[in-house]
């Protein structure tokens, strides 16, 4: 083969696997991305029920959903809130959902939500009322299934 | 080179080339949905075959022949031109009866050993076929049938309309010598997709295409140009679109063919002068006859630059047309799919409302790196984000907690634990994972 063609090959291979040799040395780099925690980066608080509740009446307690650091709750995302009570407490509504929230933030992604769970009392004495929250939180780099269960002491009379 | 040659030596490879890229991507859309059998990428293949048979009959084995076969068959001068028509048209009926029953059985055998394809060396095996192949029509060793084979199948047929036809069902065996490397390779790769419809289609299409100029001789339309040295150089040219095609065939399984395929200017630019100095080598244009052994040898190195050239080009614009994976959204007919044909499957799992995999959406898919190596995987979306029964129970399937959620399963249909993960990734994550699966 004569010197020129030869030169021009080796340049002409150089020139097109270059791209390749950089890109697999930089996927071989690569490592696999650790899965994140995102369930710690909410809080879902019971607020404690401050006065006895009158025995035959109904009564809200509240609930507080607080997203920290970049976790927010998608308007579209899932969230459901099952409530259940223990006699003489019963829930008004055994599901709640994020348009029940006191600010519900439409069509928007928050970092905290309030909620007001009814529930009724119909005799006097010591129950409870619980309530558990299913929902995807999402930070920039992913989003997390979480469930967590609160629980309210309700004293009745 | 006469510019007539230079045309049909460009056009030869330009067909012959491209026929297994296109018939790849039309096994994948054909088995992608009953529908999918009229889709574009099946029209492509479809076109692309009929070229590639074309560029088949104007080998120096079929081409001289063309004119003294239809004469024996009947179809000569003073012949009234519906009787040259009819007779024609039996004699490609032949070609293409054999052709599409050498195509649906190939397939079959695919379908039986589809999974074998998986095989790193038996996708080795197969890409050495085609190179020898590719080896055989650039003039470095001829395959022929037996002699006596020969003389059996020569005395085959005669005039008349079974005469004709008989001559049809033998002529694509006569001409091996021309035919069998682009024959051989079509057959292997059909082969591999194991698709039976397919197979029968793109082999009937080839036979129309090769059948044709013995149809338009047979029926007096036209008058072929006179055989000559240019015969050669079209062979030499279908040659180097086969070793293109070898190449096509075995990136799967060479990571450093797939990276070739990244779109890029100066890649491309590096490829189109490649080919330019595999011609000035004499790739096409040095007859393989000639004594000079240097000259044998350069024609040798050119033919290979030209076809790495030619399957550079061709791959990394069929990546830069794809924009973006090719994604399907039946994750279990695609894992079965997937498994006859031995492709590895990556799963999405995604919602609409999940900013991440947005993220994944927006950056990651659309790398040119990412776009090249997903050819080779069945890519599958699945959205979760109704979070409905039917969302719940796939992602208890595959153990998805979050989103987005990319699961692999190797071709032997098995989930492949380690490579999963969980969160936005940015490509070259997504390219190790996915290299790292097979």
């Amino acid at each position: 083969m004569r010197a020129p063609h030869l030169g021009a090959l080796v340049a002409l291979m150089t020139l097109a696997c270059a791209g390749a040799g950089a890109d697999r040395a930089h996927a071989a780099a690569a490592t696999a991305a650790p899965e994140p925690d995102v369930g710690s980066k909410v809080d879902v608080s019971a607020v404690p029920l401050e006065k006895p509740v009158p025995a035959g009446t109904t009564a809200a307690a509240h609930l507080v959903l607080l997203f920290k650091a970049d976790a927010t709750h998608h308007w579209g995302a899932p969230l459901k809130i099952l409530v259940n009570g223990s006699p003489p407490v019963t829930p008004a509504k055994k599901t709640l959902g994020r348009t029940d929230a006191v600010e519900p933030g439409r069509d928007k992604a928050v970092t905290r939500l309030e909620f007001d769970v009814p529930f009724a009392a119909s005799a006097t004495g010591d129950g409870t009322l619980s309530a558990l929250v299913s929902m995807f939180v999402c930070t920039e780099t992913v989003c997390d299934s979480v469930d967590r269960t609160v629980v309210w002491k309700v004293h009745a009379e | 080179m006469s510019e007539p040659v230079t045309a049909a030596a460009t056009a030869a490879v330009a067909a012959a080339t491209a026929v297994a890229t296109a018939a790849a991507n039309a096994a994948a859309t054909a088995t992608a949905a009953p529908g999918g059998l009229l889709s574009g990428g099946l029209l492509w293949s479809v076109g692309i075959a009929f070229v590639g048979g074309l560029a088949t009959a104007i080998t120096p084995c079929v081409y001289p022949l063309i004119p003294i076969t239809v004469s024996l068959f009947g179809a000569k001068k003073g012949v009234p031109v519906s009787r040259g028509a009819a007779l024609s048209a039996l004699y490609v009926l032949g070609i293409a009866l054999t052709y599409t029953t050498l195509g649906v059985v190939a397939a079959s055998t695919g379908r039986i050993f589809g999974a074998v394809m998986a095989s790193p060396w038996v996708v080795g095996f197969v890409g050495l076929v085609f190179g020898g192949f590719s080896l055989s029509l650039l003039g470095v060793y001829e395959i022929q049938l037996p002699e006596g084979l020969r003389t059996r199948l020569n005395s085959v047929g005669g005039a008349g309309p079974l005469g004709a036809l008989a001559m049809g069902l033998v002529s694509g065996i006569i001409a091996a010598p021309c035919t069998g490397p682009i024959l051989g390779s079509i057959l292997t790769f059909i082969a591999g997709t194991g698709n039976l419809k397919l197979g029968g289609l793109l082999m009937l299409v080839f036979a129309l295409g090769m059948g044709l100029p013995f149809f338009l001789v047979g029926t007096a339309l036209v008058a072929l140009p006179k055989p000559g040295g240019w015969l050669e150089k079209v062979e030499s040219a279908l040659g180097i679109a086969l070793l293109g095609t070898a190449l096509y065939f075995v990136k799967n399984t060479v990571a450093v063919l797939r990276d070739l395929l990244v779109p890029s200017t100066w890649r491309l630019l590096g490829f189109v002068a490649l080919a330019g100095v595999g011609l000035s080598l004499g790739a096409i244009h040095v007859s393989y006859k000639a004594v000079d052994a240097r000259k044998k040898a350069l024609k040798l190195v050119g033919a290979c630059m030209v076809a790495l050239a030619g399957f550079g080009i061709f791959g990394s614009l069929q990546v830069a047309a794809a924009g973006g994976p090719d994604w399907r959204h039946d994750v279990d007919a695609a894992v079965a799919e997937a498994r006859t044909s031995a492709r590895p499957v990556l799963v999405d799992f995604w919602a609409n409302w999940c900013a991440a995999c947005n993220e994944l959406d927006d950056k990651t898919y659309p790398d040119a790196r990412v776009v090249a190596e997903s050819f080779r995987f069945t890519m599958v979306k699945i959205d979760a984000s109704e979070q409905d029964a039917e969302d719940r129970a796939l992602s208890a399937k595959y153990a998805v907690a979050g989103l987005p959620t990319v699961v692999f399963i190797d071709s032997k249909g098995n989930v492949v634990p380690a490579t999963r993960f969980t969160g936005w990734v940015d490509a070259e994550t997504m390219l190790a994972a996915m290299r790292s699966v097979h």
